[in-house]
């Protein structure tokens, strides 16, 4: 990376909705998608991130300058002032906090970091998601995933009936 | 946006991501299975059910893994798969359930017996201490009553041969009266 010698390089994001987000580049290449632009010198004005709103986008900053540190091309140097575990909890706790948000917005989240592929946020938001399936009645599942039950009643039976066995 | 507009391929991901980290069981599977039909052709990937199969099943899994690549025709899908394994183990499982009842029952009826035994013997204990007592209780008496003759004995004995020798001086006088009634005649 060249640009460790030239301090702090910034780089300016933009939303469609007409927002403009100055970050740092290592902020920004947490994102393996601005990484790849960056280092194949397509981002040399600002980066357009489509289908990311600002409200969004602004979220993705915000979680990117808080894992920036660790898991960054600064981390080690970062990492070595405090200890390596009490970061993670840190980090583990401030994850939690962040992913507080309403449904849509954790939906929102979810494709944006599948967009800009930054590992992290994705775990994090499909683990929120996981963890709102797992262990709830079919009817929590449909509220929450908003689906609608669109089987015909005697198709749902058969299908009830396919899935008995998981029940008993 | 809700969950519907969020791509399969997201989904899926997500899923997979669950599955792996074990937040998602078979029961959540089947759960989405009812939900609707795009939750049902997701959560019939076989990568999630084949990946429950090995966590959930390790020690057969490596058998069904290995002709799975060659013969996939026909193994059955994960999913089927899962369920006849999830069945037989079920099955498996109240099985050793049952065992375990029943032997818990016999040693339930080997205690019981025993305790028959024991309460038998108990009861034979009792009778014996009961004749060992009245035995003593004789004895005691028979003690008592041989102190009793020995002190009172030598008297008896005394008068006896007193009267004894009365007895017998009466015949003698009666005798020699006789001989001298005789010798006048």
């Amino acid at each position: 990376m060249a640009t460790r010698e030239a301090g702090k390089k910034m780089i300016m994001l933009k939303s469609p909705d007409g927002m403009e987000f100055e970050v740092e580049e290592a902020v920004a290449m947490e994102s393996q998608t601005i990484r790849k632009m960056i280092e194949d010198d397509c981002a040399d004005t600002a980066i357009l991130i489509p289908n990311i709103n600002s409200k969004i986008l602004s979220r993705v900053i915000e979680y990117c300058n808080k894992h920036v540190p660790t898991t960054g091309a600064t981390g080690a140097a970062a990492s070595d002032t405090v200890a390596p575990a009490a970061l993670a909890e840190d980090l583990k706790i401030w994850d939690a906090e962040f992913i507080k948000v309403n449904r849509a917005t954790r939906f929102n989240l979810i494709q944006a970091a599948s967009y800009l592929n930054i590992k992290g946020l994705l775990d994090l938001t499909s683990q929120t998601t996981i963890d709102t399936i797992s262990d709830n009645s079919l009817e929590e599942i449909r509220s929450f995933l908003s689906t609608k039950n669109d089987y015909l009643p005697e198709e749902e039976q058969t299908i009830r009936r396919e899935n008995q066995w998981a029940f008993q | 946006m809700s969950a519907s507009d969020l791509p399969d391929e997201l989904w899926a991901r997500v899923l997979e991501l669950g599955a792996a980290s074990a937040a998602l069981g078979f029961r959540d599977l089947c759960c989405l299975a009812i939900a609707s039909r795009r939750l049902r052709r997701l959560s019939l990937h076989p990568a999630l059910w084949s990946g429950l199969l090995s966590r959930d099943f390790p020690s057969q899994s490596q058998p069904s893994s290995f002709p799975s690549s060659s013969s996939q025709q026909q193994q059955p899908d994960p999913k089927s798969l899962y369920r006849t394994k999830f069945e037989r183990h079920k099955l498996r499982m109240a099985e050793a359930r049952r065992r375990a009842v029943y032997e818990a029952e016999g040693r339930v009826v080997a205690c019981r017996r025993r305790l028959t035994e024991l309460e038998e013997s108990m009861c034979a204990e009792g009778d014996r201490i009961k004749a060992t007592a009245q035995e003593l209780d004789s004895l005691e008496r028979v003690r008592r009553a041989s102190v009793a003759l020995n002190v009172w004995q030598p008297q008896v004995v005394h008068g006896r041969q007193k009267q004894l020798v009365q007895q017998c001086t009466v015949p003698v006088d009666s005798r020699l009266s006789a001989l001298h009634m005789e010798l006048k005649v």
